[in-house]
């Protein structure tokens, strides 16, 4: 029971039971989200509000396979259940999730749950998947072999999931009877022997195995070669469809903050102010929430194709890779997570028990294409690669987004085998998951999902991208330059006497671009920019796009920012990216008069950003996570000297083919 | 130095603040909690 004298339901069971869908559908979307405390485990708590009107506290405990604690997700489990978890009270009731297809494994933490003595529930749930593989579950057998109260469910429909309400109600309403008889030392054979016991009086098998539609699916989607294709087609329509999808959200939030800015410029008197508020803040942060709808795709993809069942076929073929590589398949969700962000895709490596294991998987992880990159590679893809579809299903920019992820992959995979097969070697331990059946995805799961991981963008968006736009404006503004702003108002005065009408507008809006060039060029940022040159030349970046990237060593998305800053867009009706693109696609060098962006300068820049290693809470998780500054300053130093490699083969090869 | 001017500069100075302290709380915040990586060797003790 909590403190505030709320009873506590717990809900346990293995991975992918179903268990989130059961919590979601006993809480509704009445739930909050934390971590354990000194722990990166997630903590879901919700309510429930039972018939005699009494509210209960219910958490969806991790997924683990046994009481026995072998990771921190485990040991939370473990501490929740004994009572010795930090803020967490024992539970006042355990739902076990059970799926009722793959008994015998799911036994295996059940029977130790029943074996503590507390109040529990078995919800055997996927229900509909065992009786389409014509299995018979003798609920009463079971509970009475078991002794815990059996309830069939199917998490997915609500209808199904009552029974174990009552069940919950009744069970809450019985003082605990049972006795803890839970042994950590019993060996697992007598216990799986004990579950072949229960099974075998429980449950009946078909006497011919069925083919289900899951069956026939996997023979596709987990084939060696098919599997693998079928993978990088749903990439391929993610990325298109993160192109061609979030185009109209795009530009309303677009136009918003076009107008933003010119209410921002109306009421405010022309100055410093006025520049900051406009040119620092809304150019800064508006060009980088603007890709809100992009990364609210991508994450809406990702939490679906979890739900349906085919994330898990995803790891299923691509183990074979990772293991290919020396990876370990536990390797797969960090790295999954690592491209929403580093940081959590780092500390989800806290599941992998092996220390080389670990370490190759936290030094590859930053290479995973976060969400921060997205909006880098989508507005240069805009701006330089032609709209073209090619044979009618991708368009070039989709592909070209699809390249830059798969750059990402392929080099996080080799990197890792040269770790792997150098000085992180070792064997690669075994690795087991289960293919749940395939379901029909949860709008509520999804959805909710989605939003929990677009959440970090726009928290990021409006604090450290906020201040540090504030920042950067400073940096590109200051020093003052009255001796260029002296040196323009003469030339203005000289034009105004010899042009007039069309010909001098033009040409004092010249004088304009001159003198905000000059300014910049001479600013903190300015100076800054082209110390690093002639080290990013080679790359066919300028000291503009330096700026950029030095930048960017805080949060990538200050690339952006800063171009924005940097070029002063103004836009002229068409949306806030738009102008951005705009100014892109005119830049001119002050040097050379040559444009500063072409197509082969933005893709050499994508590749530059696929392996840069670029945000200063990656540095940050890095050190805590590996406990040293030694391998920060390798991770920063490899994807560093890999993003200077990857941008200049790309540039100095388009180069020598002829491409500009 | 106008009013506009002051303002901005004034603004500019508590983001840098800001930024200083974010910064500050990502580097110390959270700690190994006992899961950092564990030494592949642990230090022998006399």
């Amino acid at each position: 029971m909590t403190p505030g004298g709320v009873r506590e339901v717990a809900l346990v069971g293995n991975p992918n039971t179903g268990k989130t869908t059961i919590f979601n559908a006993l809480t509704g979307l009445r739930h909050t989200t934390a971590n354990y405390p000194g722990v990166t485990v997630e903590r879901r708590a919700g309510s429930l509000k039972l018939k005699n009107g009494e509210t209960v506290s219910v958490i969806d405990l991790p997924g683990v396979y046994s009481l026995l604690p072998r990771s921190p997700d485990e040991q939370v489990v473990h501490d929740v259940l004994f009572g010795t978890q930090k803020g967490t009270p024992l539970p006042d009731l355990v739902v076990v999730v059970l799926a009722a297809n793959n008994l015998e494994r799911n036994l295996y933490l059940a029977t130790q749950v029943a074996e503590l003595g507390l109040p529990a529930v078995f919800a055997i749930n996927m229900w509909d998947a065992a009786r389409e593989q014509g299995l018979e579950i003798d609920l009463d057998r079971l509970q009475m072999m078991t002794g815990i109260p059996c309830v069939a469910t199917v998490g997915t429909d609500k209808k199904r999931v009552p029974g174990l309400l009552e069940a919950v109600e009744r069970e809450l309403g019985r003082a605990a009877t049972r006795r803890r008889t839970f042994d950590p030392a019993v060996a697992p054979e007598v216990r799986y022997k004990m579950i072949e016991n229960i099974v075998a009086a429980a449950v009946r098998h078909p006497e011919e195995e069925r083919r289900t539609v899951s069956d026939r699916i996997d023979r596709v989607l987990t084939h060696r070669v098919w599997g693998l294709l079928v993978f990088v087609g749903v990439m391929a329509f993610v990325f298109q469809s993160i192109f061609s999808w979030a185009r109209i959200p795009m530009e309303w939030i677009s136009h918003g903050m076009e107008h933003l800015a010119l209410f921002a410029r109306v009421v405010l008197p022309d100055g410093a102010l006025e520049s900051l508020i406009v040119d620092g803040v809304i150019g800064g942060v508006g060009n980088v929430v603007v890709f809100l709808p992009q990364i609210m795709l991508l994450f809406f993809f990702i939490s679906f194709f979890e739900d349906t069942g085919y994330m898990a076929r995803a790891v299923f073929v691509l183990d074979r890779i990772m293991k290919m590589v020396g990876l370990n398949g536990k390797a797969f969700l960090p790295l999954l997570s690592s491209f929403a962000c580093t940081v959590p895709g780092v500390l989800a490596t806290r599941t992998i028990e092996d220390r080389n294991d670990r370490l190759a998987t936290i030094l590859v992880a930053p290479l995973m294409s976060c969400s921060a990159r997205l909006p880098i590679y989508t507005l240069l893809a805009a701006a330089f690669v032609p709209p073209a579809m090619l044979f009618h299903v991708i368009s070039l920019q989709g592909l070209t987004l699809l390249a830059m992820y798969l750059l990402s992959i392929g080099t996080g995979l080799g990197v890792a085998a040269i770790f792997r097969k150098t000085f992180l070697k070792g064997n690669r331990m075994p690795f087991v998951f289960e293919l749940p059946p395939y379901r029909m995805p949860q709008p509520k799961t999804v959805l909710s999902a989605m939003w929990d991981r677009s959440k970090e963008f726009i928290v990021r968006a409006g604090s450290i991208i906020f201040l540090l736009s504030i920042v950067l404006w400073f940096l590109v503004s200051y020093p003052k330059q009255p001796g260029i702003e002296a040196r323009m108002q003469a030339e203005r005065a000289a034009v105004r006497t010899v042009l007039a009408g069309g010909p001098l507008e033009a040409r004092l809006e010249e004088i304009d671009h001159a003198e905000r060039d000059a300014k910049i060029r001479a600013s903190f940022a300015g100076r800054l920019g082209r110390a690093i040159e002639p080290l990013i030349r080679p790359l066919g970046f300028n000291w503009e796009i330096g700026i950029g990237i030095v930048a960017s060593f805080a949060a990538r998305e200050l690339l952006i920012s800063t171009l924005a800053i940097v070029h002063h867009v103004k836009t002229e009706g068409e949306g806030m990216t738009e102008g951005l693109i705009r100014a892109l696609q005119s830049a001119r060098s002050q040097d050379t008069g040559k444009p500063v962006y072409t197509p082969l300068v933005a893709v050499a820049l994508m590749v530059f950003y696929v392996f840069a290693c670029q945000c200063f809470s990656t540095y940050a998780v890095l050190k805590r996570e590996t406990g040293s500054w030694g391998w920060t300053f390798f991770t920063i130093f490899y994807m560093t000297a890999l993003a200077w490699g990857g941008a200049f083969i790309v540039y100095q090869g388009g180069r020598l083919l002829g491409f500009q | 130095m106008d009013t506009s001017e002051i303002l901005a500069l004034s603004i500019v100075a508590v983001a840098a603040l800001l930024v200083v302290r974010y910064f500050f709380r990502q580097k110390n915040g959270g700690g190994c909690s006992g899961n950092c990586l564990k030494s592949k060797r642990p230090s022998e003790k006399k």
